[in-house]
C-alpha cells in the first residue's frame, strides 16, 4: 500500500506536467503586472504570482530544474561514492583508515552546513553547477556501502575462485564485483534523488542557490511566503509539486522485507536462494 | 570509565576541529568570490579600494598563515572580531543567539522522541492493519519532506487561518515589555510552539521506526511468555519490561539523528524568523562575514559532536552490557 501510495503521488507531479502546456502555456519568468496575485482561474489554474507570472508555469518550470539538479547530483553522488568505496575497500588498511576518517567527519556535520558554506563562495549560475555541488556532498553513503559489501564480498569463496582461476584484480571488480556494487546504487537512486531535489530547493529557499529570477521550487515558496496571508496559493501550489515528488519517491522505494531477494535472484551469485 | 568519557569527549572535539577546518579552507580557498560581495556590498570600486579591502580583512595573506592566527584567535575564546557586527567578537554574537538554537533543538528531539515512541505504539498494538501501514507511511512521508513545507503546512492552517499562533519569531525581548517571568516564559513557549513542532515531526521518523522493529523483537522474546505466563497485565509487559529493553539503542539513533536534527533548525529558524544559531549563519552567509561563518561552523560542530557523545554515555549508562565493552 504503502508503495502504491508513493506512486499515486509521483503520478501526480507527472499529471501537472503534462498539462501544464495545454491549460497555462506562459513563460515561467513572463511579467505581467496588470494581473498580479490572481486567484485560481481557467486562465490562470494555479493563479499568478506577485509579478503577475502564471504560478503553475513556475511550479512546472521548476519540475525541469529540479530534475536537472537532481540527476546530476546523483550521477556525481554516485561517481565518487562508489570510487571512494571501491578505494577504502579493495585498496588496503591504510587507504581504508584515512577514507574512513574522511567519511566520520564529513558525516558527523549537517551536509546542509556545509552546502550553505559553498553557497557563501560560489556563485550558482546553472541547475547543473547546483547539481555537481550538492552531488560533491552526498557521496558519503554511498562510499559507506559499497565499501562494507566489497569488504564481505572478497573474501567470499566465489571471489577466491576466481582469483584461483587466475582473474586479475580489475576483472573481479568488474565482473564479480560490479553486479553488487551497481545493485546498491540503482536501489538507493530514487532516495539519493529525493534528498539532493531538497537540499537544492532548500538551498533556493534560503536565498543562496540559483538567480533570484529563475523558476526554482524553493525560489517559489520564498517569494510567495510574504503573501501567505493573502495569496496563499503562490507557496502552496509549490510546496504542494515539491513535498508530493519527495514523499513519492520516498514511499515508492519503500521496501518490504521480501523484496531485496527478489532483486538478488537476478544476479547469479551464492547470494542467491 | 572517567578515561572512556575523556577518550570519547576528546574524539569529538577533534572531529568538530576537523570539520570547522574543512571548511575553514574551503571559505578561504575562494576567499576573492566573497571579497567582490563585500566590495559590492560597500559601493567599494576600483582595484586600489578593493586590495585596501582585501587587507583590512587580513584576506592578503597566504591560506595557511590565515587558518593559523583563526587558530588562534579560537584558542584565545574569542574567534577573532565579526566583519558584519561592528565591535563585537565572533563568540559575542554565537553566544548571544545559543540560548534560542538550543531551546529549539532540546525541544524539537524532546518531540521527536515522544511522536517517534507515540507512532511505534500505535504500529505496535495494530501490527500488520492498515493502521500500521498508514503510521509507517506517515513517518516516512513526514520524514521525506523538507523543514520548511512542513513549517509552511504548519503556519498555513494554524498561524495565518486559524490565529492560534504567532506568523513569526519571539517577540521583541518580553522581559522588557513587563509582565512576571511567567508571562515572559508562557510567551516564549507560545512562539517556540510551531518552529520544535515542525523540527519534530521532520526528524521523528528514524525514532518510530527502529523502536518498532526493536520492539517487536523484544515482545517476541521469551520472557514475555514467561511474565504472561504468571499473569502480569499486558500492559505492563510491553510498556514496563519490553520498551526499556528495546529503547537502549535508541540513544545512538538519536545521537546519530543530531546533525539532521541541527541542519533542519538552521532552516526552521528561517521559516519562522527564530533568532538563533541558524539565522546568525545564513545572515553571515548573505554578508560574507567569513570570520564568523568559520565560527559559528565550529559552534555547530561542538554541538553535534558532542551530543553524539553525551546520547552514547547515556545508553552505556541504560545498558550494563554496552558499559562492560
Amino acid at each position: 500500500m504503502t508503495r502504491r501510495l508513493g506512486w499515486g503521488c509521483l503520478a501526480a507531479v507527472v499529471v501537472l506536467l503534462a498539462l501544464q502546456p495545454l491549460v497555462a502555456p506562459y513563460d515561467p519568468r513572463g511579467v505581467d503586472l496588470a494581473h498580479a496575485l490572481e486567484r485560481p482561474s481557467k486562465a490562470h489554474p494555479l493563479g499568478t504570482d506577485g509579478l503577475g507570472r502564471d504560478v503553475m508555469a513556475r511550479v512546472a518550470a521548476g519540475a525541469w530544474s529540479s530534475i536537472l539538479v537532481g540527476l546530476v547530483a546523483i550521477a556525481v553522488s554516485s561517481l565518487v561514492g562508489v570510487g571512494v568505496g571501491i578505494l577504502a575497500g579493495a585498496g588496503g588498511a591504510r587507504v581504508d583508515g584515512a577514507l574512513s576518517v574522511l567519511v566520520d567527519v564529513l558525516l558527523a556535520f549537517p551536509r546542509f552546513v556545509l552546502l550553505l558554506n559553498v553557497a557563501a563562495v560560489v556563485t550558482f549560475r546553472s541547475a547543473a553547477v547546483v547539481g555537481m555541488v550538492i552531488g560533491a556532498m552526498s557521496w558519503m553513503r554511498t562510499a559507506r556501502l559499497v565499501r562494507t559489501e566489497v569488504l564481505t564480498l572478497r573474501e567470499r569463496t566465489y571471489v577466491e575462485a576466481a582469483r584461483a582461476a587466475g582473474a586479475r584484480g580489475a576483472r573481479v571488480l568488474a565482473k564479480h564485483l560490479g553486479p553488487h556494487v551497481s545493485r546498491l546504487v540503482v536501489e538507493t537512486a530514487a532516495l539519493r534523488f529525493s534528498s539532493v531535489v531538497v537540499a537544492a530547493s532548500t538551498l533556493d529557499f534560503l536565498g543562496m542557490g540559483l538567480p533570484s529570477e529563475s523558476p526554482t521550487w524553493g525560489r517559489l515558496i520564498l517569494d510567495g511566503q510574504s503573501y501567505l496571508e493573502t495569496a496563499p496559493w503562490v507557496t502552496l501550489s509549490a510546496v504542494l509539486a515539491l513535498g508530493l515528488t519527495a514523499v513519492g519517491l520516498t514511499l515508492a522505494s519503500e521496501r518490504r522485507p521480501g523484496d531485496s531477494r527478489r532483486i538478488l535472484r537476478r544476479i547469479p551469485s551464492e547470494n542467491a536462494p | 570509565m572517567v578515561s572512556h568519557v575523556l577518550r570519547r569527549a576528546l574524539r569529538a572535539v577533534v572531529t568538530a576541529a576537523g570539520i570547522a577546518i574543512l571548511a575553514f579552507l574551503v571559505l578561504h580557498a575562494r576567499s576573492e568570490e566573497a571579497l567582490s560581495v563585500l566590495a559590492e556590498n560597500r559601493g567599494v570600486r576600483g582595484e586600489e579600494a578593493r586590495a585596501a579591502l582585501r587587507t583590512s580583512y587580513g584576506l592578503d595573506r597566504p591560506v595557511p598563515l590565515r587558518l593559523s592566527s583563526w587558530i588562534g584567535d579560537v584558542a584565545r575564546g574569542g574567534m577573532g572580531d565579526s566583519w558584519s557586527h561592528p565591535g563585537s567578537s565572533v563568540a559575542r554574537v554565537l553566544f548571544d543567539h545559543l540560548p534560542l538554537t538550543l531551546a529549539l533543538t532540546g525541544s524539537g528531539l524532546l518531540l521527536q522522541i515522544v511522536l517517534g515512541l507515540g507512532v511505534a505504539a500505535v504500529s505496535i498494538q495494530t501490527r500488520g492493519t492498515w493502521k500500521d501501514a498508514l503510521a509507517n507511511a506517515l513517518a516516512l512521508a513526514a520524514n521525506a519532506l523538507p523543514e520548511f513545507c512542513v513549517g509552511l503546512l504548519l503556519l498555513w492552517p494554524f498561524a495565518v487561518r486559524l490565529g492560534w499562533f504567532p506568523l513569526s519569531g519571539v517577540s521583541e525581548a518580553p522581559w522588557e515589555a513587563g509582565g512576571g517571568t511567567l508571562t515572559t516564559l508562557l510567551d516564549g513557549l507560545h512562539h517556540l510552539a510551531l518552529p520544535a513542532v515542525c523540527l519534530g515531526l521532520a526528524s521523528f521518523a528514524a525514532v518510530a521506526r527502529l523502536l518498532r522493529v526493536r520492539w517487536e523483537d523484544e515482545l517476541g522474546a521469551k520472557y514475555v511468555v514467561g511474565a504472561e505466563a504468571r499473569g502480569m497485565s499486558r500492559a505492563r509487559i510491553v510498556w514496563g519490561h519490553s520498551l526499556r529493553n528495546a529503547a537502549g539503542p535508541l540513544c545512538t539513533s538519536i545521537g546519530l539523528s543530531l546533525p539532521g536534527l541541527v541542519g533542519g533548525a538552521v532552516v526552521v529558524e528561517q521559516v519562522f524568523n527564530w533568532p538563533g544559531l541558524g539565522r546568525v549563519l545564513v545572515d553571515a552567509i548573505a554578508a560574507r562575514d567569513l570570520n564568523l561563518i568559520a565560527g559559528a561552523n565550529l559552534l555547530l560542530a561542538l554541538l553535534v559532536t558532542l551530543g553524539g557523545m553525551i546520547s552514547d554515555l547515556l545508553f552505556a549508562a541504560l545498558d550494563p552490557r554496552v558499559r562492560a565493552r
